[in-house]
């Protein structure tokens, strides 16, 4: 349980650090992919905020929201120490959903890519893969 | 653990604890009866815990919240240190070759070979490479019109296409409707148009109905227009342009260039506008 919290703390550590770059570099001026092309159509759509707000900033709280979680986890001794898994499972499906739809923007109504935003999807799903072990095996009788 | 120990001189006159039963009060607990002892309490606690307990922890419960704060001081501190490392990696990652301008092998665009808006001796000009159907090409248009109207004696802008055929499949014709107006001397009419209309052409499975139609607003002769569309001199002149693109390693559109000098703009006027009163002063 506590290996897989920590697995989920990389992840996230790496979830929070490229959020956080999208969200410097959109207000930095254009912003250049070296994979994929179009990372500048994808960043300034208007499909890359809701209500004002740039989905990396909402990004960026999801992964410091896990990335606690996890460590919280770590740090636990009492039972039920998967408590705080099953809300990152709960967290990281809400998540997962949210980043599939953003991906069939890019491939279907953008028709660009951002890499950095496919490498959040990424995570996001590693994340949610991770995290359904918190629930405790039923054994028949 | 830091956060905890810079805040311990703050009540000097305590007796020495640990830093993290310091700071949730946890060495005042130890016996239950000082629950009772308001003052004793709030003269043992740190002023921030005092603020929780008393808002939030029940007087029978405060015993048990401490020792939970006591436990969360832990993972907090790895939480913080974590959110600081990752900002800082982050801003390491979004540090721009510009930032460091003695070692910078920033490329410089040479002058001339696109279309010019403002007057000829101008103490500035703006270099843009653009594609028509980018969305945030379309983003930046009214900006940069709004530069030149603010600046209409110091600032001239040269645009040069960038069409990114791979990804904006109707980029190249729209390149060409442009330069084939402009044949009719109404380049940036026709230039204005296809960007404020954009939204309708550019996912269109044949635009030139749309760009004749754009043209013939502005009082383009249509056989005229068409037959320059499919000139191969004009796209020569748009690949010319891609070219210089290229040679001036550009990665991204819309990439803009003062002086021959790459520079990063936020999508504000604002953010022009300080590059270009810095450039002015010089």
């Amino acid at each position: 349980m506590k290996t897989r919290a920590v697995l989920i703390a990389v992840v996230a550590f790496l979830g929070m650090v490229d959020a956080l770059y999208l969200s410097l570099e959109r207000n930095a001026g254009p912003i250049p992919c070296h994979i994929t092309r179009g990372c500048n159509d994808v960043l300034t759509s208007r499909y890359s905020a809701v209500a004002g707000i740039p989905i990396s900033w909402f990004g960026l709280a999801f992964y410091v929201t896990v990335f606690s979680l996890a460590v919280f986890t770590i740090f636990e001794t009492e039972p039920p120490a998967s408590r705080p898994l099953r809300w990152i499972f709960y967290l990281s499906g809400i998540a997962l959903v949210i980043s599939a739809l953003l991906v069939g923007i890019q491939a279907f109504t953008l028709k660009a890519f951002c890499e950095y935003c496919l490498l959040s999807a990424a995570l996001v799903l590693t994340i949610f893969l991770l995290s359904p072990h918190a629930f405790p095996r039923t054994h028949s009788p | 653990m830091s956060l905890s120990l810079g805040l311990l001189p703050i009540a000097g006159f305590m007796q020495p604890m640990r830093p993290t039963a310091y700071l949730a009060g946890v060495a005042n607990c130890y016996e239950e009866y000082y629950l009772d002892e308001t003052a004793e309490f709030s003269y043992r606690v740190h002023p921030i815990a005092r603020v929780f307990l008393k808002f939030f922890a029940p007087r029978r419960k405060r015993c048990a919240t401490m020792r939970g704060m006591s436990k969360a001081v832990k993972p907090l501190s790895i939480i913080l240190l974590a959110v600081v490392v990752a900002v800082v990696a982050a801003v390491y990652l979004s540090r721009r070759p510009e930032e460091v301008p003695e070692t910078s092998a920033a490329p410089v665009l040479g002058k001339g070979g696109g279309h010019f808006r403002g007057p000829e001796k101008a103490p500035i000009t703006l270099v843009e490479f653009g594609d028509y159907s980018c969305p945030s090409c379309g983003a930046y248009h009214p900006v940069v019109k709004e530069l030149l109207n603010r600046y209409p004696k110091q600032v001239r802008l040269e645009f040069h296409h960038y069409p990114l055929i791979s990804i904006h499949p109707n980029a190249m014709a729209a390149a060409l409707a442009v330069e084939a107006a402009g044949e009719q001397g109404r380049y940036w009419e026709m230039h204005d148009l296809i960007f404020e209309h954009q939204e309708e052409w550019s996912a269109s499975p044949n635009p030139e109905p749309q760009f004749l139609a754009l043209a013939s607003r502005i009082g383009i002769n249509s056989n005229d227009f068409m037959q320059a569309m499919r000139s191969p001199q004009l796209r020569d002149r748009v690949l010319q342009d891609v070219v210089r693109a290229r040679d001036a390693k550009v990665d991204a559109v819309p990439t803009f260039f003062i002086d021959g000098e790459r520079i990063h703009v936020t999508l504000s006027v604002g953010a022009f506008v300080e590059i270009i009163e810095a450039r002015l002063r010089k």
